[in-house]
């Protein structure tokens, strides 16, 4: 058999969303890979620019449909900066509350889809079906199930009432009922560890180089999140840990997802117990003069960072880096020596989200320009 | 060699074709039903079939190899040749069982050639994999089959009459379950059409007739080692109880599928070469009851 080159994506059943891999085979085995993106651009960062700051938080509701409630988070983190001001305890714990069941449903999606990607299709309906329960929560609590859109500057689009805490409660303890069983069958299954063990390993070193983020950081055994290192919303008031594992493989990553929606599950019923009473501010308009921050928060993916110009009350510039970003650059390393099989199961390890990612490439004239890392900095930095 | 087919027979190989779809549908209604999904009919595979045959086929280049536009009947042939092979009344066709063997890698091998003959990389690897897998499963089902034989003094498959082999062969027929697991492309052993790694792997160029020949293929081979597992483990008593544990069988094969994830290509080879070794020593143990 001679050698060749193999395209994955960007139609495959291995990768939810479009991106093309082109990998050179010697045999069996990878001995290059190539990544290609472009497919899911959108143009996030120029469509905002120009436009008013509510007309910004609807586009940034829509920039991804799992990590729905991360991105209009940190907007509304930067322009609360930019205003110098602090929501109320009960917009806080509210979106808080959010945040984390936001948390839950990604971190289930995943788990099903990766077992879905090493065959076992059983655990994927399952996972779903669990997912389901998550999301009937976040349509009662923000009316939507993909792009909730609670979130507004200062305050929220709408309240909640206790009918609606009742409803979560009953909602999540079906969730927390289901995950610790899931979790043994990951732990003791014999062929999920042969096919996630020592794939895609990614040691401390390496993921402080790379300044992986994130799950993947937490895999590797890097204490890193957002939600202790610069706690925002409730996140000061809630007792929960930084789950880690030592390995840095699929498998740690498996198991650091896992453990994580456990946490979450705690943070909710916390939040559940100590909501404060009272009612959530009316909502001002918004009028900046001029001004320029940064926030970031935990998507559940990583770090998700967000930076706002305002001039003449209108954005004149903004700059998303989500966390997938970070962990593209050393993606096409780990697959270097591995065999095929184990192409979806590092990709899916990684849990990469195109649609949040997609800004780098620049198009000009019909012609597409893709930046080197020298190029980006001297442009945007 | 003896052609003697009665019409029930005759009949009955007629049948194999809608029992085979019938299969594969009852599969997917099975696998559905425990994942939590409705599912779809029974007879969507018939569906499928009569659809694709509707269909015309792509013009991709490969549709240019003589080897790519014919062989998939041959592949199909082949497939339902099997059936003539079946011990007990289905039919009474008295080759040497070495025929039978022959033929079922002949069967393999077509399969290997498709794949190189489609001109995809996932043609290439869904072959590649196949190729040094059969240098394992193809051995196995060799010995496995020839332990039944010696077991029971036998020349041809045909003259087998024995039942409850599965308490005096249990080695030979756990190997022979895993080899049906690799055979019809369950997990954890379908390492060979693993869709999310290759996509549809051999079957990924096919389109409308080939690919309605490759659906029924997949059908008949499911069916035949559904029978073959049920006739040589538990042998044959009336039409009805045979039909019932040859359902049974179909849902150890359907749980297998639900309940596992696959294993990668290196992984599978190295549990094949241990059951290998379990096969050999079968056939050991045999002997020495035997003689």
């Amino acid at each position: 058999m001679h050698d060749f080159k193999m395209p994955i994506g960007p139609h495959h059943p291995a990768i939810d969303e479009p991106s093309c891999l082109r990998v050179s085979m010697d045999g069996n085995y990878i001995v290059d890979a190539d990544l290609r993106l472009g497919y899911a651009h959108k143009g996030i960062e120029k469509l905002l620019e120009g436009k008013r700051i509510e007309q910004g938080l609807h586009i940034v509701d829509h920039i991804c449909g799992i990590c729905s409630v991360a991105h209009p988070s940190c907007y509304v983190r930067v322009i609360e900066k930019i205003l110098n001001y602090e929501p109320t305890p009960r917009v806080n714990y509210i979106r808080t509350l959010v945040s984390e069941l936001g948390r839950i449903q990604s971190h289930v999606f995943w788990a099903g889809f990766m077992l879905h990607e090493i065959g076992f299709e059983t655990m994927l309906a399952y996972f779903l079906r669990d997912r389901e329960h998550i999301l009937g929560a976040l349509e009662r609590l923000t009316g939507n199930r993909v792009h909730f859109a609670i979130h507004q500057i200062r305050t929220l689009r709408n309240d909640i009432n206790d009918d609606d805490i009742q409803f979560v409660k009953k909602k999540i303890a079906e969730v927390e009922k289901k995950i610790p069983d899931y979790l043994k069958i990951i732990e003791k299954d014999r062929v999920i560890k042969a096919r996630l063990i020592d794939v895609g390993t990614i040691t401390k070193r390496m993921a402080k180089k790379y300044s992986l983020v994130g799950p993947i950081a937490r895999g590797s055994g890097v204490f890193t999140d957002v939600r202790k290192d610069d706690p925002y919303e409730a996140y000061k008031e809630v007792d929960f840990n930084i789950i880690t594992e030592r390995n840095g493989d699929a498998f740690a990553r498996m198991l650091v997802r896992m453990n994580e929606i456990l946490e979450s599950i705690k943070i909710v019923k916390q939040v559940i117990k100590n909501i404060p009473k009272g009612e959530i501010p009316k909502f001002p308009p918004v009028i900046i003069e001029e001004g320029v921050e940064v926030g970031r928060v935990e998507a559940p993916r990583g770090e998700n960072f967000h930076m706002i110009k305002i001039k003449d009350r209108k954005i004149d510039r903004a700059r998303i880096r989500p966390p997938t970003f970070n962990f593209m650059s050393i993606f096409t390393k780990l697959l270097e020596g591995r065999e095929v099989g184990d192409v979806p199961v590092i990709l899916g390890s990684f849990d990469p989200c195109y649609a949040c990612m997609e800004r780098v490439v620049v198009i000009k004239d019909g012609k597409t320009e893709v930046l080197t890392e020298d190029d980006f900095k001297h442009k945007y930095v | 060699m003896i052609l003697n087919i009665s019409m029930f027979e005759l009949l009955f190989l007629v049948l194999t074709i809608p029992i085979g779809l019938l299969f594969v549908g009852i599969k997917r209604k099975l696998i559905a039903r425990m994942q939590n999904r409705i599912g779809p009919p029974i007879w969507q595979p018939f569906y499928d079939v009569i659809k694709l045959f509707e269909k015309r086929e792509s013009d991709s280049k490969a549709n240019e190899n003589i080897i790519f536009q014919t062989m998939p009947l041959i592949y199909l042939i082949t497939t339902f040749s099997l059936f003539l092979f079946l011990p007990f009344p289905m039919i009474s066709f008295h080759p040497d069982f070495i025929l039978f063997i022959y033929i079922f890698i002949l069967g393999g091998a077509l399969y290997i050639l498709l794949g190189i003959a489609s001109n995809s990389p996932y043609g290439y690897i869904g072959s590649m994999r196949d190729m040094t897998l059969m240098l394992c499963y193809e051995i196995i089902f060799a010995i496995v089959i020839f332990t039944f034989v010696v077991f029971s003094g036998i020349q041809s498959l045909a003259e087998f009459n024995e039942s409850w082999m599965i308490w005096n062969l249990p080695i030979a027929s756990a190997c022979l379950f895993i080899i049906a697991l690799v055979e019809t492309r369950i997990t954890p052993f379908d390492t060979v059409e693993a869709h999310t790694e290759i996509i549809g792997s051999v079957e990924t160029e096919f389109s409308g007739r080939s690919l309605a020949f490759f659906e029924i293929s997949n059908g008949l081979r499911l069916a035949f080692f559904v029978f073959l597992t049920t006739l040589l483990f538990f042998g044959f008593n009336d039409l009805l109880t045979f039909s019932i544990v040859s359902l049974i069988m179909l849902f150890a094969l359907t749980f297998c599928q639900a309940t596992t994830c696959r294993y990668r290509m290196d992984q599978t080879f190295k549990i094949l070469i241990v059951i290998l070794f379990f096969a050999v020593f079968e056939l050991i143990r045999i002997n020495f009851i035997v003689w």
